[in-house]
């Protein structure tokens, strides 16, 4: 029989970080560092992991984004960026056109100040955003398991909790979750 | 008059005996009034019945799961902040507790002081529909 090959999938929630400096960690900080914890107790072989993120297009300059992010405060890749040092390798991930699409849905929304425009623009994005949700995962999936099965290589997948990628992956590997803890409460809603 | 607060009622619902009791042991104390049901059907019956103001769910339970449960629960209450405990979290129950309005999703184990500190802080945050 054949053995499935090992996934390990981290579902996270996008904050968006105020730029005051905060006295207490945040929800939002506590989940990385849960996270972060969770995923070093894991002992990867980190030269043979590979990271996919949710968001990060293939460009070519994957880690200069991600160091631009972590700069200015993402807890995402600053983690990242620690497990890079350890030797694991960051890859493209997602299509760079859907994810420009993506980013003019989202920014119709944010730009919405109203109670009552901002209600009919979420729900304009979350109608349009899932169609283009399925798009990201299809491409995300293909992008994984192309690179991913044919080596002896261990992904590790930073994903937002709506995508449904793992639905997709679990077909071809078995899936290892990484789950601290999710504060719903604490992000005003969840984007795609 | 009887001027002393009224104390925040958490409902805890797990059908194991030991967890519904280290509940009881360890918010009690934190000034909360602590109700436990065995299983699905009767969290459904005691949070209609007591109105709580939080729900701690466990994901795992035989004959009704956690979000068969919960499901039940927000056909008439939409408002009632729920903690969700799970051993056992996977992406399909993530997606489901965010549809479902859950605050927080937490995995086991865990820490006595950190499920303190995350009830404290979903009674921070205001009630309302997380958008997704």
């Amino acid at each position: 029989m054949l053995e499935l090959k090992k996934l390990v999938y981290v579902p996270i929630l996008h904050a968006r970080e105020g730029a005051a400096p905060k006295k207490e960690p945040s929800a939002i900080d506590e989940m990385w560092d849960g996270i972060a914890a969770k995923i070093m107790g894991l002992a990867l072989p980190w030269d043979k992991t590979r990271i996919y993120q949710d968001g990060l297009p293939v460009c070519g300059e994957e880690l200069k984004v991600a160091e631009r992010l972590a700069e200015s405060g993402s807890r995402n890749h600053q983690l990242i960026l620690k497990l890079v040092a350890q030797g694991a390798q960051l890859e493209g991930t997602e299509s760079m056109e859907l994810l420009l699409r993506e980013h003019d849905l989202l920014n119709v929304l944010l730009m919405k100040h109203s109670g009552a425009e901002r209600a009919a623009a979420m729900a304009q994005y979350q109608a349009k955003s899932r169609d283009l949700l399925k798009m990201r995962d299809g491409f995300i999936f293909h992008r994984i398991k192309s690179a991913i099965l044919q080596q002896d290589l261990v992904p590790l997948v930073f994903m937002g909790v709506m995508h449904r990628v793992d639905k997709l992956l679990e077909k071809d590997f078995l899936i290892s979750h990484v789950i601290y803890r999710l504060p719903f409460s604490s992000v005003e809603a969840i984007y795609n | 008059m009887n001027d002393q607060p009224l104390l925040r009622k958490i409902l805890a619902i797990d059908d194991e005996p030991g967890i519904l009791e280290l509940m009881k042991n360890l918010l009690g104390p934190e000034s909360y009034t602590v109700l436990c049901a065995t299983g699905g059907a009767e969290g459904v019956r005691l949070n209609t019945l007591e109105n709580p103001d939080l729900i701690i769910l466990d994901l795992r339970m035989p004959v009704m799961g956690g979000i068969d449960t919960l499901r039940r629960i927000r056909k008439t209450d939409r408002d009632v902040r729920v903690v969700i405990l799970t051993g056992y979290g996977d992406s399909d129950s993530i997606r489901d507790a965010a549809d479902l309005n859950v605050s927080e999703y937490l995995s086991k184990p865990f820490e006595n002081s950190q499920l303190i500190h995350v009830i404290s802080n979903v009674f921070e945050n205001p009630i309302g529909e997380i958008k997704c």
